[in-house]
């Protein structure tokens, strides 16, 4: 299959990925990951599918990823040093926001890694990990980002596609900007000083007030990328959970 | 009554610090809360805790020594097998909302069958058990905020 006319051939060379896989209709970018990597693929391969039948977000949300319309990709990380789950989830997030960065988007990061532009949501990430025992095996990274409108009427007024703030973007530009981001991803176990300073600047929470799963006003993350809310009885850290905000 | 919250924030107190136990007590009147580790605590290996709270007299009159408030819960048989969690996060019984949990009290494991699922930061994470057995109690609610080493099922290996 011929994903906006490069086959997986070109696609690997051009994405600098060491293996790449072109699909024309997957349920899940993540399904075909945890399959790759179960036969032994390597760090790094990486599925695009024209369409997802089942995208998912957490909790099993259904992600509206229909043919041609936007990034459904997934990525193969076998990370060579431990690395903290919650530093992968908001490194990726910040590499979204770079990318976009790089194509004169700005970006705002909703904790952990939604991407938000103009208070309507871009893109979302998913992780999902594999462990035999203590040992990870592999974490499976899916991001799908809306590159083309238009969005279904009962999605519109909360999330937004690439297209309306750069019109004539294409899937093969936003790849070109994210896949150099993302090849670091799990080269560090902790998040740098730098890559804090990154999401403070982006951070679409900072400041709201919080109210699940605790109450408080949010004040940023920590060096593990947990999510710190003041509360009236101090600063408490959040790292799981669904952020409802007033 | 143990407050779970201070419970919590002394629990990750410890597990980051070189001490083995953490005594607080808030006032006279108030209750004093205790939490060490268990003689499996260590850097890389799963750590249990005691918790032990004990709650002060409201006066000197009632003085009568130290009581629990809270007796502790009665030991699982020897033979039992205690899963813990690996990791701090948010723990889900059931693949997706509104369908049938994982594993339930009465349900037959073999290694692999996965568990539970445990979310850390959008960080989707089974747990796969380790052992055969059947499932004898299943200690923690779905959606969760659980700790690490915190038990989360109990299961009878001759089940």
């Amino acid at each position: 299959m011929k994903y906006d006319g490069l086959d997986a051939t070109a696609l690997s060379a051009r994405l600098g990925a060491p293996n790449c896989v072109a699909l024309e209709r997957v349920t899940s970018t993540l399904d075909i990951i945890h399959q790759l990597a179960e036969d032994g693929a390597p760090h790094g391969t990486l599925v695009l599918a024209d369409e997802q039948v089942k995208g998912r977000g957490r909790r099993s949300r259904y992600w509206h990823s229909p043919r041609g319309s936007g990034v459904w990709l997934g990525s193969l990380l076998r990370p060579a040093a431990p690395v903290e789950g919650g530093v992968l989830a908001i490194r990726a997030g910040i590499c979204l926001v770079r990318a976009l960065a790089d194509l004169d988007v700005v970006a705002k990061l909703k904790w952990p890694n939604d991407i938000m532009v103009h208070d309507r949501k871009l893109a979302g990430i998913l992780c999902e990990a594999r462990w035999s025992g203590q040992q990870l095996l592999w974490v499976a990274l899916g991001i799908g980002i809306n590159v083309h409108g238009p969005l279904p009427r009962e999605i519109a007024d909360r999330a937004i596609a690439l297209d309306e703030v750069l019109p004539g973007i294409g899937r093969l530009k936003v790849l070109d900007a994210l896949m150099p981001w993302l090849r670091g991803l799990a080269d560090r176990p902790t998040l740098g000083e730098h890559e804090c300073f990154e999401f403070g600047r982006c951070d679409w929470l900072a400041g709201r007030p919080v109210l699940e799963p605790v109450a408080g006003t949010a004040q940023g993350i920590d060096r593990d990328g947990a999510l710190l809310v003041e509360t009236l009885e101090g600063i408490e850290r959040v790292v799981g959970g669904t952020i409802v905000t007033a | 009554m143990i407050d779970f919250k201070i419970v919590e924030k002394l629990l990750a107190l410890l597990d980051d610090s070189q001490a083995n136990t953490i005594e607080v007590k808030k006032g006279w009147w108030s209750t004093t809360v205790k939490v060490s580790k268990g003689p499996m605590g260590g850097v890389s290996g799963p750590v249990t805790y005691q918790v032990a709270a004990e709650s002060h007299p409201a006066s000197p009159v009632a003085a009568g020594g130290e009581e629990a408030v809270e007796a502790p819960p009665p030991p699982p048989p020897d033979n039992h097998i205690e899963i813990k969690s690996p990791m701090v996060g948010t723990f889900y019984s059931r693949p997706e909302p509104g369908v049938e949990p994982y594993v339930r009290p009465g349900s037959r494991i073999t290694p692999g069958k996965t568990l539970c699922i445990i979310e850390a930061m959008k960080i989707m994470n089974p747990v796969d058990s380790e052992v055969s057995g059947v499932i004898v109690e299943v200690l923690v609610e779905d959606a969760q905020p659980i700790e690490f080493g915190q038990v989360l099922f109990r299961v009878d290996p001759n089940g």
